[in-house]
């Protein structure tokens, strides 16, 4: 039996929250994304909610984040782990935070004028949500290689997002509604390619815990903002 | 180099460098022979009987057992031990008593600036300028180890050996220390067996990690830039030790 078991208990129950807040911030992006493509208004305003449970967790994390470097003085990987930790759930929070934006997007409960690019949005948003599990899985696992797959299916992402924007840009809207729905799916495609970015930036601090290299993974050009 | 306690085998195989000007710390359990290694650096190990060494230990290209005096060998490789042993004489005969055996005809104006010089590079002239006839066993435990320190500056050396040179010491004296370290460090080149490993990634720039084997051998595991062994050590076993997870 190796010693430190009480440091070794400690961060066994830190990882288990952040891998908690992950599934929390995974299934939020899921249920949203039915809650839209079903048009389930009230579905959607209960689900905004969520985000204050993402947001506090964020807190105690970080809390016990300075609490570990302050009492147990880490080193090597424990404390790169730590570091990588600090990040993942920042990057997961502002993932939350663009599931609110489709959270109350959805329960305005307005009828989709454009329905062809529900799915489409469903889908990007379900690709998201399968990579934020996968990035979890790899930080949990120290598993650099799932690490770099998962990033690479920024790609993906990133093209479903561009073939979007391209077609609602040719849009011609008839009025002022539907200006605004164009302009709200622009939003909304934007917000998913930037989900997929913090995924790629937790698989890059994933590589971090494990090689100690601070690395920049397969960076696409960011579209205008 | 390899080397023996009778028929012990306690160092097996240890090849390094030790950069100039720079703190180099010595980690690694109880027994790995870290202390032993230290000793080897300055001969101190001459004075234990049926100690053998294999191998050369060069210091300035020259090896120190073919190229040096052993009592020059050890005024430019001094060593400062865990217990401060201050000799029981006053402040400034601690001091004064290198110089005096290297240059019996020193001036009493050469002496007294020798003595105020070394206990200035030593952080510890303000404190004791105006008992220097007192006995230095009156001395706090981390006044007389910077006494020692002094005494050791005072023969003009070029290496400090220190072997965990605060672990007797409170907090508060260790910093001291720790501080002199760094300011030596611009004239010296230290070498400092530490269980603390905190402060050997405090101060050191350099950290070599020992270890035991079954025989009760010690050898080097890694050697490094302090950064990178308690960064991103190359070894698993150097990994398992700074991380304190042992067994």
């Amino acid at each position: 039996m190796t010693t430190r078991t009480q440091f070794g208990e400690k961060l066994s129950e830190y990882y288990k929250k952040i891998l908690y807040m992950g599934t929390l911030v995974e299934q939020f992006i899921i249920d949203v994304t039915d809650a839209l493509v079903s048009g389930d208004a009230e579905a959607a305003r209960a689900l905004i909610e969520t985000d204050k449970k993402i947001d506090a967790l964020q807190v105690e994390i970080e809390q016990e984040s300075v609490m570990l470097l302050l009492l147990e003085a880490p080193v090597a990987r424990d404390l790169r782990k730590i570091v990588t930790s600090i990040k993942v759930v920042s990057d997961l929070e502002r993932i939350g935070d663009y599931g609110v934006h489709l959270a109350k997007f959805a329960a305005k409960g307005n009828p989709s004028l454009f329905p062809r690019f529900l799915p489409r949005i469903a889908a990007m948003a379900r690709n998201g949500a399968s990579m934020i599990r996968d990035s979890l899985t790899s930080y949990i696992e120290d598993d650099e290689n799932l690490a770099r797959q998962t990033a690479s299916r920024d790609a993906e992402i990133d093209a479903q997002k561009k073939q979007i924007i391209a077609e609602l840009i040719m849009l011609q809207p008839k009025n002022e509604v539907e200006m605004r729905q164009i302009y709200r799916y622009l939003s909304i495609s934007k917000d998913l390619e930037r989900l997929g970015d913090h995924i790629t930036t937790i698989c890059e601090w994933v590589i971090f815990t494990v090689k100690g290299d601070i690395i920049d993974l397969n960076r696409m050009p960011k579209s205008d903002e | 180099m390899d080397f023996w306690y009778g028929n012990h085998h306690a160092l097996e195989k240890i090849e390094m460098d030790i950069a100039a000007n720079a703190i180099t710390a010595f980690i690694g359990p109880s027994g790995c022979g870290k202390s032993t290694f230290l000793r080897t650096l300055n001969r101190m190990n001459d004075t234990i009987l049926g100690t053998r060494l294999e191998g050369s230990v060069l210091y300035k290209g020259l090896d120190i057992h073919s190229g040096y005096d052993v009592l020059d060998l050890r005024s430019q490789v001094g060593m400062v031990f865990q217990k401060p042993n201050p000799f029981p004489m006053s402040v400034y005969d601690n001091v004064a008593y290198g110089p005096r055996l290297h240059n019996a005809h020193l001036s009493r104006a050469d002496l007294d600036a020798a003595v105020e010089t070394s206990l200035r590079d030593a952080s510890l002239w303000d404190e004791v300028k105006d008992r220097l006839g007192k006995s230095a066993l009156g001395l706090s435990g981390g006044q007389q180890q910077r006494l020692c320190i002094a005494r050791t500056l005072a023969v003009n050396p070029e290496v400090i050996l220190m072997d965990e040179p605060t672990s007797a010491l409170d907090p508060i004296s260790t910093a001291h220390i720790e501080d002199l370290c760094y300011k030596l460090k611009e004239r010296y080149t230290l070498i400092i067996v530490t269980h603390n490993m905190q402060q050997a990634s405090r101060i050191s720039d350099y950290t070599a990690f020992f270890m035991i084997n079954e025989e009760r051998c010690g050898y080097l595991v890694e050697m490094g830039d302090t950064r990178q062994v308690f960064y991103n050590p190359r070894d698993k076993k150097t990994e398992a030790y700074i991380s304190g997870r042992f067994g």
